[in-house]
């Protein structure tokens, strides 16, 4: 699993004893607290953070309903997902959070009690570690990953009532630019949310994907029918991921064991992220390099991105995957030669008919064949080649 | 009362989250695979409360299997459930009673069926 670190949970007897003496007297000798804790103490340390602080600094009301303009489109994707974490807590003191990637946060959804806190972070509430020290916003964005953060943990003394944990959201281009936390008063709590916060925050960061798929790419290139439609046949695996995601939710809230709705989730995500990317290279218009491509991998991805297309069509692609070899070419190029070669042999097919891929190499060349039968029973051979990878 | 939603996806697993979902908000769920199928299901007899229509299917699209319905004098509420961009404008021209886009939350879908159920309605 992407953020998960195997860390064993902590002695808060200890910590608590550890937390005092770093306070008071620094890092001078080793202390029984876990390595991402410890890194984090001493960033919260070195930037100048008050350990004592009783809650984080806060916007005013008017810098904070412009944050929250700017931020209005994160806002509003992860937003159902706060709704889903918060419905899995249903019944405990809970927070769920989400804050932008320099950890100011754009919204708190929870609990009456722990909601109207006033020491508890609000949205305008700044989290990053140096003026919040080590929590479940701020060490989320500094480690570049999971984390969390029991009692007293947390290096300001205000945040010792919480377990935290947090997982960033990772933007189209690859940068972090937010996280999704949740902050709870009991340990089993949050052990409860982890699994549904690593599929809430992988399903937010495809939902984002495949926000910047629709809106970005548009303008640039007026799609044919056909891109249009595998655009809604990727976008269908994040539809069903998020479903599933919801009902883990409501399966967790009623006590319930998620893990396979929650592994569901987070493989149809997974197949999401697979798809877009190809998507992306099947509308690109700007070349791309030569680079080493896996051609069975390949044929694998065209052969599920198709599948919808295919059931439409009434036709069935027959794909038995052999031997991986490699090839250099432009991955753009050479996957639009094929999605070409892909429709027109899905084009000419006969209804409830195989259509049969198999790739073949000489010593130069990789050839992949796509054999389509049309309606008056002829066979017609659809193929594509790449450079051989030397 | 328990409301009945005819629910209409080629997508194995998005049929089966609908159905679990809505099941879980009280709702009685009969799953169709195709437009073939959930024409066949109104010939038998069914009537649901509300049938929601995935636009890309094999065999009728979603838009075809309503002109189909209401072509048989049908005028059970229909949702056109798509990921076309301009799901709206789709579902406004072929006179669906709502439309969600995906992808969509459980929130959205719930509240667009809600919408359209009857105060008081017998459904089988």
């Amino acid at each position: 699993m992407r953020f998960y670190q195997h860390a064993p949970q902590p002695d808060l007897n200890q910590v608590r004893a550890a937390w005092r003496q770093f306070v008071e007297r620094g890092n001078e000798e080793p202390l029984p607290v876990r390595p991402h804790i410890l890194r984090a103490w001493a960033r919260s340390a070195r930037a100048g953070c008050n350990p004592l602080l009783p809650r984080a600094d806060v916007l005013t009301a008017p810098d904070t309903v412009a944050l929250l303009h700017q931020e209005k489109h994160l806002i509003d994707i992860a937003t159902p997902f706060m709704i889903a974490l918060s419905r899995a807590a249903a019944g405990e003191r809970h927070a769920a959070m989400l804050a932008d990637g320099t950890g100011r946060l754009l919204k708190v959804i929870g609990d009456q009690e722990t909601v109207a806190d006033e020491n508890f972070p609000r949205a305008g509430s700044l989290l990053s570690e140096a003026a919040a020290g080590a929590n479940g916003v701020g060490t989320t964005l500094a480690e570049g990953g999971y984390v969390d953060l029991v009692g007293p943990e947390h290096f300001i003394e205000g945040f010792h009532a919480y377990t935290c944990q947090g997982a960033p959201l990772v933007g189209p281009s690859n940068v972090p630019i937010g996280v999704l936390s949740t902050s709870v008063r009991r340990l089993e709590t949050a052990t409860k949310l982890r699994d549904i916060l690593f599929c809430a925050s992988e399903s937010a960061e495809c939902e984002l994907l495949s926000s910047w798929l629709s809106e970005s790419l548009l303008p640039k290139r007026a799609l044919e029918a056909a891109l249009e439609a595998l655009r809604q046949d990727v976008v269908q695996r994040i539809a069903m991921a998020r479903l599933q995601l919801e009902l883990a939710a409501k399966q967790i809230a009623a006590g319930a064991d998620a893990t396979t709705t929650v592994r569901a989730a987070q493989q149809l995500s997974q197949k999401f992220r697979r798809q877009a990317a190809m998507w992306r290279n099947l509308v690109g218009d700007e070349p791309s390099s030569p680079e080493p491509i896996a051609l069975g991998d390949l044929m694998q991805d065209f052969v599920e991105l198709l599948e919808t297309e295919a059931r439409v069509a009434s036709v069935k692609l027959v794909w038995v995957r052999d031997d991986q070899f490699f090839v250099l070419d432009d991955i753009r190029a050479l996957s639009q030669r094929l999605l070409e070669r892909f429709l027109s042999a899905m084009h000419i097919a006969a209804p409830q008919s195989d259509i049969g891929i198999t790739l073949a190499r000489s010593s130069n060349q990789a050839v992949i064949t796509l054999s389509a039968v049309s309606q008056s029973g002829e066979a017609l051979p659809y193929t594509c080649s790449a450079p051989i990878l030397k | 009362m328990t409301f009945h939603l005819l629910a209409v996806d080629d997508e194995a697993d998005f049929r089966a989250s609908l159905a679990m979902l809505f099941e879980l908000e009280g709702f009685k769920v009969t799953l169709a695979s195709h437009g073939q199928e959930a024409l066949s299901l109104f010939d038998a007899g069914l009537q649901p409360h509300v049938v929601l229509l995935d636009q890309r299917m094999p065999g009728l699209t979603g838009t075809e299997v309503l002109q189909r319905l209401r072509k048989k004098g049908r005028s059970t509420p229909a949702i056109l459930v798509s990921a076309t961009l301009d799901a709206d404008k789709l579902a406004a021209e072929y006179g669906f009673e709502g439309y969600v886009r995906k992808p969509c939350g459980l929130d959205e879908l719930v509240q667009t069926v809600r919408r359209l159920l009857p105060e008081s309605a017998e459904g089988t």
